[in-house]
């Protein structure tokens, strides 16, 4: 009986193990004969994940000798984890989504290959269809004057309010803010407390902790994010504190609130919240969920116009065999071709790397569909990005975290704050600074 | 005995008792309830109007029966892999003679106070490098042997006196034969402990295949309920009856198994 | 002895020690192997790595010491230290007293014990990621429970997990008083954080000493009695010595495991985790954050894990000599 019984468990275990193996798999699918694979891992899941596979498909079927192997971890943070681990032990995929401040730490550990020598190389760019990307994306993914990464999915952000809202507090829903006055005196007039308990229940604005507000404010007042040396940062200027004194007074003054996280947005569908900001891809995800007429706009305009851009580039790994780096090559080429790049747009919202993208059928068609869109994506034509030195992304954080959070909170000393965030992240730059010199890298 | 004094006794413990259940009714409660009950404050102790569309859309928004189905095949395969190599050192420390018997197992038993953060991002680099990373192999293997489970199980067969051993050896049995023909079945509630402690360890498990997991088809529960709730950030219906549910199976063997397994819990603590 | 016997015991005592050695190696291999490739290795490695710089994944150089020398000037790692430690302190009293206060309860043979046992213990087996949820729910600024149950004895709404205020500040403010700022407390979000350890962990601890108090002779209690003891006397003088092994078990394991706090801290606290403004950042949400998040710096997150795993064996010595002295073994 107990031989029976240890020897019928040993076969359970073995059955489960071999059904383990064939359902867990090895993560790289058997390459087909004379057919090139790509592994391509990004973070993008949900309805924008979707979009990117149809597009994928539509590469694999119409180009015989590549495939294109699409890995979603779902969220960006578990996506830089993999690269990581992948890097770390010598696996990397073939090309991956990369935000600018990992691809400088890639460059650094020579872990990437300049997209440059694709772009000038036999099956290269022409230096018009270069001159038709937007040329905020070309900088955007330039490091002393190499071309290190591609745009691939990049946004701006817009300005989304409630045309009924608007109608209802006496606001022209054709005449969205157009600048910080206007942003918060149309905020206020919105709020209103209609039970009299001393709480509004319908609010001018909301939002959360965001760098990237806070960003485009600081462009807007005249600032910059670093000085001229490109060495320290600057957000802590009298723009910085303009910025983020309006940052606060806009968010938690009399006429908005703070949320964590997107949770803001929930409120600004049903209803309750006069306008939000966002990522013009919001519109993908907010699509079906309220029912109200839905204004979109260009942010509002301080001194200057000004914004900044999101979202993320590709990067084509080191240490994989060249006939892949070209397939990836290929693949990108495609997709940021007019005909591809529309369609990504018009899919999800996030904006056409060329130029020439704008002028197809499908997307007039969609500004026509989505009145306002267009204005939200001429932000390009003004727009910036982030810093792109090695630190940033820790000097992102302690703004985020010491200044920007602190300030919304209650902290009444702007200046205060910002300067503690540029102290830190001026240190984290430094450091990088001297260890690349260090290094020799 | 009753006496009076005992009903300030019995009130505390109610109320103690009432404050760990208090989540989990809560938790149900919510589950039942429409968005619009959920908006409701002051809350609703009861759902007034119950309804199991939460339940629906949860199960089906993510693949929930996939993330059953690969814990089920981890927690199987732990179950099985830590019992038997247990078993197995377990024996050797407890019966054996050989030389460096007793450092070894002092320096094995010394890995257990390194805390997980220590072997964590090393571990993420090696499992990396064997072409394990998002597959069963990383969920399983390194789990495959526990420290305090040969701790435990070495206690239980050391107990078992050694006149047995020499006798069944000279009997002609062999050293294999009686480990599993009369140590095992003699410490049938040492390697049950063992077997739950890896079954509650490998359902709850989180860090773990955190990291080590990105596709959808690999997920635990846990890290399945996580990444839920992360992205339904406000659909507190909708997480709750996913908590629900993920939460569910153990509790049913909780409760048909309470004695063993709190008795487990306890004796191991004791003798640790 | 027999001839068979003699024959058996002789032939075990000619059994080269080589031959020993290599039965033992092979029946400890199966566990041994995997012992030595996922724990052993890995702290190997990560002394290792502790001393290069990584970028990304990658080794990019050298460092020596001197990301240990910049831990030491690393005011986020003392945060995390400081946060941490708030969490420890908050734990392990609390937890050591409700708890041996409950198992006395128990103890007092009342009707239905087993049914109180197996309710204080479901929390314990209870996925963590679950818990998490369900208490992130319960401590909701504007549609929680919490909220609701003490605004029924007249308090205010607190924001729980998203105010960083110190809870000393908070008492004090309500007092019309200041504090300076390095008396505030630990913020009112990682005592929320604490609040929901407590709730998950006591029933283990309960039932440890709950066993622990059972295995007490009633003979001791029944002549104490008879001395004309009472209760607080029979607690000092017959269980607290009588437990003391429990206790030291319990002080113990309930730091080293609260030190290493990390799932509640990533599910409960958002966007991004350790907020707010840093305040619930622990140590191992500290060295997951530089791990694996800011730039793959996994050098300088190994010397972090390192420093942790040598507070927390610090700690565990100095608990072991201080409470030693005053366990009574039987």
């Amino acid at each position: 009986m107990r031989k029976a019984v240890s020897r019928a468990s040993a076969v359970i275990l073995a059955a489960l193990l071999i059904l383990a193996a064939l359902l867990g798999g090895c993560g790289r699918r058997a390459g087909r004969d004379g057919v090139v694979e790509v592994t391509f891992w990004h973070g993008m899941g949900g309805p924008l994940g979707r979009v990117l596979n149809q597009l994928i498909d539509e590469f694999n079927e119409t180009h015989e000798g590549i495939y294109v192997n699409s890995v979603s971890m779902g969220r960006y943070t578990a996506l830089s984890q993999k690269i990581m681990a992948a890097v770390a032990a010598g696996k990397p995929p073939t090309m991956a989504q990369a935000y600018e401040n990992w691809t400088i730490e890639l460059i650094l550990s020579r872990s990437i290959m300049p997209i440059q020598d694709f772009v000038d190389g036999p099956h290269g760019l022409s230096q018009e269809s270069l001159d038709d990307i937007l040329p905020v994306f070309i900088e955007n993914n330039q490091w002393d004057g190499v071309i290190w990464s591609f745009p691939f999915n990049k946004s701006v952000r817009a300005l989304y309010y409630n045309r009924d809202l608007f109608a209802a507090s006496g606001l022209d829903p054709d005449h969205p803010p157009a600048d910080w006055d206007e942003y918060i005196g149309f905020s206020r007039q919105i709020t209103r407390d209609e039970d009299g308990d001393g709480y509004p229940e319908i609010w001018g604005t909301s939002g959360q902790v965001t760098v990237w507000m806070f960003g485009n404010l600081l462009i807007q007042d005249g600032g910059e994010w670093l000085d001229e040396s490109g060495e320290q940062v600057a957000f802590n200027s009298r723009h910085g504190v303009n910025a983020l004194t309006f940052q606060r007074d806009l968010l938690v003054g009399d006429a908005g609130f703070i949320t964590q996280g997107f949770e803001y947005q929930n409120d600004f569908l049903a209803g309750k919240v006069g306008m939000v900001e966002g990522s013009t891809v919001s519109v993908a995800f907010m699509e079906g969920k309220f029912d109200f007429e839905l204004g979109i706009a260009a942010l509002p305009q301080g001194k200057r116009p000004g914004g900044t851009i999101a979202g993320t580039n590709v990067v084509i790994f080191d240490g994989i065999p060249e006939e892949e780096q070209l397939a990836a090559w290929e693949f990108i080429k495609w997709f940021t071709d007019t005909e591809q790049t529309a369609k990504w747009s018009d899919g999800t919202f996030y904006v056409p790397v060329r130029a020439s993208a704008m002028e197809t059928d499908l997307l007039k068609q969609k500004f026509i569909d989505y009145p306002g869109l267009q204005d939200a994506y001429r932000q390009l034509d003004y727009a910036s990005f982030e810093p792109k030195v090695a630190g940033w992304y820790a000097g992102r954080r302690y703004l985020a975290e010491r200044a920007i959070e602190s300030v919304l909170r209650g902290d009444a000393d702007v200046q205060g704050a910002l300067d503690k965030a540029a102290k830190k992240a001026d240190a984290e730059i430094a450091r990088l600074k001297r260890l690349q010199h260090k290094l020799g890298l | 005995m009753y006496r009076l004094r005992n009903i300030p006794v019995h009130v505390l413990v109610i109320i103690g008792a009432a404050s760990m259940i208090l989540p989990f009714f809560w938790m149900v409660s919510t589950s039942f309830k429409t968005p619009q009950e959920i908006f409701l404050f002051p809350p609703t102790w009861v759902a007034q109007n119950p309804t199991v569309s939460n339940y629906v859309q949860a199960w089906s928004e993510v693949p929930f029966p996939r993330y059953f189905l690969n814990t089920v095949i981890i927690a199987a395969c732990m179950v099985a892999g830590v019992i038997v190599t247990s078993c197995l050192a377990a024996y050797a420390f407890a019966k054996f003679d050989f030389p460096g018997r007793e450092t070894l197992f002092i320096t094995m038993l010394s890995m257990m106070i390194v805390p997980q953060a220590v072997y964590l991002v090393p571990s993420f680099i090696i499992v990396s490098a064997l072409g394990w990373m998002d597959t069963y192999m990383a969920l399983i293997v390194p789990w495959l042997a526990q420290i305090f489970s040969i701790f435990l199980l070495r206690q239980q067969f050391r107990s078992i006196p050694n006149d047995y051993y020499d006798a069944a050896l000279i009997d002609g049995c062999s050293r294999l034969g009686f480990l599993w023909r009369i140590l095992v079945p003699l410490s049938k509630p040492t390697i049950v402990t063992i077997g739950l402690f890896a079954l509650l360890g490998s359902w709850n498990s989180f860090i773990w295949p955190l990291i080590m997991t990105n596709s959808d088809t690999l997920r635990p529960i846990q890290v399945g309920l996580s990444y839920f709730a992360q992205e339904q950030g406000t659909e507190h219906g909708l997480m709750m009856a996913a908590a629900t549910f993920c939460v569910a199976p153990v509790v049913i063997i909780y409760f048909f198994a309470q004695k063993q397994v709190i008795e487990s819990y306890a004796k191991s603590g004791i003798k640790g | 002895m027999q001839k068979g016997e003699r024959k058996a015991a002789a032939a075990s005592w000619r059994e080269s020690k080589w031959k020993k050695l290599a039965r033992g190696l092979a029946y400890i291999a199966p566990a041994g192997i995997i012992i030595i490739v996922f724990r052993v290795l890995p702290i190997i490695a990560a002394f290792a790595v502790s001393f290069y710089y990584v970028m990304m994944g990658k080794i990019v150089g050298f460092a020596g010491l001197s990301q240990y020398a910049m831990l030491f000037r690393d005011s986020e790692f003392w945060n995390a230290l400081l946060n941490t430690s708030y969490f420890v302190i908050g734990t392990v009293p609390l937890s050591l007293f409700i708890s041996l206060f409950i198992a006395n309860l128990l103890n007092q043979k009342i009707k239905g014990l087993g049914v109180y046992r197996t309710l204080y213990f479901l929390p314990v087996v209870t996925s963590l990621v679950a818990v998490a949820m369900v208490w992130k729910w319960i401590y909701h600024p504007r549609l929680g429970l919490l909220n609701y149950l003490i605004s029924l004895v007249g308090m205010s709404p607190k924001m729980w997990l998203e105010e960083p205020q110190g809870i000393f500040s908070m008492m004090a403010g309500s007092a019309g008083l200041t504090l300076p700022v390095w008396a505030a407390g630990p913020s009112l979000a990682l005592v929320a954080l604490i609040i929901t350890n407590l709730w998950r962990g006591l029933g283990y601890n309960i039932i440890i000493f709950l066993a622990g108090l059972q295995n007490i002779p009633g003979e001791y209690y029944e002549a104490a009695k008879i001395d004309g003891a009472n209760r607080w006397h029979m607690f000092w003088k017959i269980t607290w010595p009588l437990i003391s092994p429990v206790t030291f078990y319990v002080v113990i394991m309930t730091t080293i495991v609260s030190f290493q706090v990390f799932t509640l801290v990533y599910l409960m606290t958002g966007s991004p985790p350790g907020g707010p403004l840093g305040k619930t950042k622990v140590l191992v949400y500290y060295i997951f954050e530089k791990g694996f998040e800011s730039g793959g710096d996994m050098g300088y997150a190994s010397c972090v894990a390192l420093v942790l795993f040598g507070i927390v064996l610090a700690l565990t010595l100095v608990q072991r000599k201080i409470i030693e002295k005053r366990v009574h073994y039987n």
